[in-house]
């Protein structure tokens, strides 16, 4: 497991270095507003992500593994059960699956100009806001559910409570 | 109402400050002992928890300095924020268990005391120390300088205390805050992070239904305004683009389980079990809140892209100028209040910390014995820093000074940076070595401060704490891998085993 998530941080440090490595049409992070100042602007959006759009997609792709794969190295392997893979296995797909909607609406949205407007915000800025938002809710639901199963088992309780107790022994045994 | 709209929100302030004081004194009496003082006895409820992890986790930039990046820059800041969910659920299943655990059975009252169990190394030891003390220093004066700007800003409205200068707002605002924390240690700090948490959630709740309000169209007709003035700066990577966002959720969201003043907090607990609670408790906070920083952004963006309002003098003016012009002097009140618990609730939490870090972990290496009187010290080490960190603040004010930038960079990214690896990886994977430790935290420490006292300009303005990050994990991991893996043990790794 350590393996993989070195993997995919070595991978995503790639797409990063990919992403630097192409030079930009447009100002990448912005320029003044011509009239307001303490405003940024975007300006040229298509220019601006043209070159870097699949590397941030890769980019932002791995980051949701190196989650992923940090959250298996949580969980005590013997405790590593179908339902907690198939469980994980759902929230990355959510994840990946709003990032994946964010950025085809993102990229509707520069090839035609037009965008449509879900909950107060651009269809692309709502998938941001509560799709990748909403998709981390099913690890939070992995968690509090899962609780017993993989978490902290009534089982390990009790080996916790012997290892309380050894300790207890070993320091009346040895104060110092 | 309007016409005593001052004095309205002075007493929602005066109200509050009163009532965390009183916290401080009731929890004078149940702190009897450094350990009560720093981990509160291990005797915490969940909604206690829940409530601190959360309004801990967001301080003065959540209500003052969010609301502000949205109104300059439009979304993309909220790419900060949107990890919120997945970086607390990682924080939990990573840590909160095992550091409850090796607290518990070691008698650990920080961080550096962990993870120096858990490598078996001083050195680790020491230097997590000091990264937590720069760190602390930084964002403590942070958060003092904005606390005592937005007191002087609200005093200045009235006639009464219309000369009332900064300094004289500082030593207010720090005297509240160091009494508290003087007295009661982390008991008054979890407490007030309780009373500070509901405060923050109520207020956020009811600024998102005035903002709301503004448009007739609601949030929606906001965005259309911007989006008629520039598209970029309503869709999802702001006006900054993809490559700061994308940067900004993995640095945020990675580095919440790497923050020392939420992770200390899972040590407090009364039962493991209670993480069950905890975690859905503290989601729901931070989401609440964070719709102040989002519709107080949004709204200001779009009113002075409409022209109802000339453009802001400063960004972070955007909160300020919204509860006077939108807001009725009750909700004011209440936000203001709001304000000051979001900021106090985090600089206690960093005033314990920091607290530890100079009497406890820094010298423990060094003194033969344990400090005698510890308590008497740790609160003496309250003081110390509370004006030290004032100091810093005043300087950086009136001189200009990077300092506060500096120390400031030190902030999330630079706790990301070195401690992410080593409390989420180190106390989950036997394989981690105390050498691929000291090379994080190095390594961490050199590209966060080079990238800041060289004012290096990374590609498409990337945040130093993000390569640092990125650099320490995949160091850590490497350098562990080809290091002999020092031996642990017995009862850490049967807690490892867990």
């Amino acid at each position: 497991m350590i393996l993989a998530l070195l993997a995919v941080l070595i991978a995503m440090s790639g797409a990063v270095l990919w992403a630097v490595a192409q030079p930009p049409d447009a100002p990448a992070a912005g320029i003044p507003h011509p009239e307001i100042s303490a405003m940024t602007i975007g300006g040229d959006g298509r220019a601006r992500i043209h070159s870097i759009f699949a590397p941030a997609l890769v980019w932002q792709s791995c980051a949701i593994f190196v989650f992923a794969l940090m959250i298996v190295l949580g969980v005590a392997p013997r405790h590593r059960s179908a339902r907690f893979w198939v469980g994980l296995a759902l929230s990355t797909l959510c994840a990946l699956g709003a990032w994946f909607a964010l950025m085809a609406s993102y990229a509707q949205y520069l090839e035609t100009g037009q965008t449509g407007y879900v909950l107060g915000f651009p269809t692309a800025s709502s998938w941001m806001l509560f799709g990748i938002w909403g998709a981390s809710l099913s690890l939070c639901a992995l968690y509090v559910f899962g609780f017993r199963s993989f978490v902290f088992t009534h089982e390990d309780e009790t080996r916790f409570q012997a290892v309380l107790d050894e300790r207890a022994q070993q320091l009346s045994d040895d104060p110092s | 109402m309007e016409e005593h709209r001052q004095l309205i929100i002075i007493i929602c302030v005066g109200i509050y400050m009163v009532l965390t004081i009183g916290i401080g004194i009731w929890a004078l009496r149940r702190t009897k002992s450094a350990s009560d003082f720093f981990v509160a006895g291990r005797s915490l409820g969940p909604l206690v928890v829940g409530m601190a992890v959360f309004s801990s986790t967001l301080s003065g930039f959540g209500f003052v300095g969010g609301p502000g990046l949205v109104y300059a820059t439009g979304l993309s800041s909220l790419w900060m924020a949107v990890p919120s969910t997945m970086g607390y659920a990682l924080a939990f299943f990573l840590v909160a268990k095992r550091i409850r655990m090796i607290s518990e059975v070691r008698d650990t009252i920080s961080l550096p005391d962990v993870l120096a169990a858990r490598f078996g190394s001083e050195t680790v030891r020491v230097l997590t120390g000091i990264t937590i003390l720069l760190g602390v220093l930084g964002y403590l004066a942070t958060q003092i300088l904005a606390m005592s700007i937005v007191l002087r800003s609200i005093l200045n409205g009235m006639e009464a205390f219309a000369d009332i200068g900064l300094v004289t707002c500082a030593l207010i605002s720090v005297s509240v805050l160091m009494f508290y924390a003087f007295t009661g240690g982390i008991v008054a700090s979890v407490y007030t992070d309780l009373v500070q948490g509901l405060v923050m959630i109520a207020a956020a709740a009811l600024v998102f239904v005035a903002a709301s309000a503004v448009f007739d169209g609601g949030l929606q007709e906001a965005s259309e305004v911007i989006f008629q003035d520039d598209p970029e700066t309503i869709m999802p990577f702001g006006a900054l683009g993809v490559s700061i966002s994308v940067a900004w959720f993995f640095m945020i969201g990675l580095g919440f389980a790497g923050q020392p003043h939420i992770v200390t907090k899972f040590m407090m607990n009364r039962k493991i079990s209670d993480n069950r609670l905890i975690l859905p408790l503290t989601i729901f906070g931070y989401a609440v809140s964070v719709l102040l920083w989002v519709s107080i952004g949004v709204v200001m963006h779009a009113v002075v892209i409409d022209g109802q309002l000339p453009p802001l003098e400063s960004a972070d003016a955007a909160v300020s100028v919204f509860l006077s012009m939108f807001a009725n002097p009750l909700l004011a009140g209440v936000v203001f209040a709001g304000l000051f618990a979001a900021i106090m609730s985090t600089a206690d939490a960093f005033l314990n910390i920091g607290a530890a870090a100079i009497m406890h972990d820094i010298p423990k290496p060094f003194l033969k014995r344990p400090l005698r009187n510890e308590l008497a010290w740790a609160r003496g080490a309250t003081v110390v820093l509370s004006v030290v960190a004032t100091g810093i603040a005043l300087y950086s004010f009136y001189y200009g000074g990077q300092l506060v930038a500096v120390l400031g960079a030190f902030g999330w990214g630079m706790f990301a940076a070195a401690l992410v690896p080593l409390v989420v990886i180190g106390l989950n994977w036997k394989g981690a070595t105390r050498i691929g430790a000291i090379a994080a935290i190095s390594v961490s420490i050199v590209i966060n401060l080079g990238v800041q006292l060289f004012s290096i300009a990374l590609p498409y303005g990337m945040a130093g704490g993000f390569v640092a990050l990125l650099a320490s994990l995949i160091v850590f991991i490497s350098v562990s891998l080809v290091t002999r893996a020092d031996p642990i043990p017995d009862d850490l790794e049967k807690i490892m085993d867990i």
